[in-house]
């Protein structure tokens, strides 16, 4: 049913996806692109307590001589999450429902040496990829994009093991500093002690009450990132 | 710069940026943290980890010590639950009495500073340094980049006041006046906070001799062929 509705919402935007697309197209070709996202190790875009975290993971598993297993969802053309682990042996992989379009439009000779995302939707994630296979499920500025916002979020429970953790953060209420335009369906707001996703009716779920009996809050956070707008996240252990 | 200057004394030793991801060294808080089993760090509360990183950075000793610490770096000493208002280091360090200095400078001058030591590497200059020369290719400005620096500077010392408020070992003090060393009213601060934590030390052992740190001499109307648009973006801000 989730995969119809995807489908459905994919061929209604076709529009919007385009200006999506137009978007990094643009950006793919700039210099900070190839800079941060393709060379750098971290990338310096990557908020450091994401990245902090998510290697402090990654090395707590290598630690017991084993590989950590990280996913990226709605990655767009490559993983933030690509440069974090120079110095950490780590399996990255990312996702996005675009990665066959992004793929041609690659310019870059060294498309094979970054990681680039595999085609699926963040609602798709448990038929993708089964149940409990991640150590850190991980999305950046990308729910409020997403058909399902809900869907993709105990879906990225469910492909995290127990113990593991999910990693939600992006740009406080984007949907409306964007006037609700292009993809920018959903607001996603730090709201009295919770993560709340707000839909263009007004109707509220927050995800830390809402998925309380399949996660544990390790952190929720609201910090300045970039001029007057506010960046929130949640780092939740998966029960 | 206020790393160096402890360090020309004997009663606060300076650790430096110690939140900096990219520090590994010994005493980082990343060194630290990777000694640990991640797991309790994620699950203990931040104030317990924070305190612990502390004790053994001055192996639990009774002297003073210095960190630098970045805005965008506040965030990260917080592996788990953020208790305070305001962002985790300010609230653990209100909460732990210790000593906030902020060092401020012309946002025009730090942006175009930083620029500069992206393509020059130097970040300082010393009394008797040679002249620096910049021979590159003319640098550009982005007006974007510039407006976007200065409304994020403006956001965090708001955010940093706000979190400060009625603190009374919170002190700001302007770049240019401590390049040299740290002025008396500041070292009264910190010498009435080491009473209130019962270590007694004399003002005249915090900065022994005087820094050589100097301004840098380098003329940023020459190295930016654009100078014109931190004029621009600066007027703008400045009418509205």
């Amino acid at each position: 049913m989730i995969d119809n509705e995807h489908n459905d919402q994919k061929a209604a935007l076709t529009g919007e996806l385009r200006a999506e697309l137009s978007f990094w197209q643009t950006f793919m070709s700039s210099d900070r692109f190839i800079q941060n996202w393709c060379r750098a190790a971290p990338n310096p875009e990557l908020e450091l307590e994401v990245d902090f975290f998510v290697q402090g993971v990654a090395r707590e598993i290598e630690k017991q001589r084993l590989k950590a297993r990280i996913l990226d969802v709605g990655s767009g053309p490559i993983s933030i999450l690509n440069g974090s682990f120079f110095d950490v042996n780590v399996k990255l992989i990312a996702v996005d429902r675009l990665a066959d379009e992004y793929a041609t439009m690659w310019v870059h000779d060294f498309k094979d040496q970054v990681c680039v995302p595999e085609t699926c939707a963040g609602e798709d994630l448990l038929r993708y990829f089964g149940p409990r296979m991640f150590d850190v499920t991980h999305i950046r500025n990308a729910l409020h994009q997403m058909t399902d916002p809900l869907a993709v979020v105990q879906q990225m429970i469910q492909v995290t093991k127990p113990g593991g953790y999910i990693v939600v953060h992006g740009f406080e209420d984007d949907a409306r500093h964007e006037d609700w335009k292009g993809l920018h369906k959903w607001n996603v707001r730090w709201e009295a002690g919770d993560l709340v996703v707000e839909s263009n009716t007004g109707d509220i779920v927050p995800l830390i009450s809402h998925f309380e009996s399949l996660i544990s809050k390790v952190r929720l956070y609201r910090k300045t990132l970039e001029g007057e707008r506010w960046w929130v996240g949640l780092i939740a252990e998966v029960r | 710069m206020f790393a160096s200057h402890f360090n020309f004394g004997t009663v606060v030793r300076s650790y430096g940026e110690i939140f900096n991801p990219s520090s590994h060294t010994i005493g980082s808080f990343y060194a630290f943290s990777i000694a640990q089993e991640f797991r309790t760090l994620v699950k203990q509360s931040a104030d317990t980890t924070l305190d612990r990183y502390f004790d053994e950075l001055t192996l639990a000793g009774r002297l003073p010590v210095h960190f630098d610490i970045m805005y965008n770096q506040l965030e990260l000493p917080c592996l788990s639950y953020n208790p305070y208002e305001f962002e985790f280091i300010y609230g653990y360090m209100r909460n732990r009495k210790g000593v906030v200095i902020s060092l401020e400078r012309e946002t025009r001058d730090s942006f175009l500073s930083r620029k500069f030591l992206e393509i020059s590497g130097v970040a300082h200059r010393f009394r008797g340094d040679a002249p620096l020369v910049y021979q590159g290719p003319p640098l550009t400005i982005d007006a974007n980049e510039y407006r976007a620096y200065k409304a994020y500077i403006s956001r965090m010392r708001v955010r940093l006041y706000e979190a400060m408020a009625s603190y009374e070992y919170f002190i700001s003090v302007n770049y240019e006046d401590v390049l040299t060393g740290i002025p008396e009213h500041v070292k009264d601060l910190i010498l009435r906070n080491a009473e209130q934590h019962g270590i007694a030390i004399e003002t005249q052992h915090i900065q022994m001799r005087e820094n050589t740190m100097e301004p840098m001499g380098v003329s940023y109307r020459e190295i930016f062929k654009n100078f014109d648009v931190i004029e621009r973006v600066d007027a703008e801000i400045a009418s509205r």
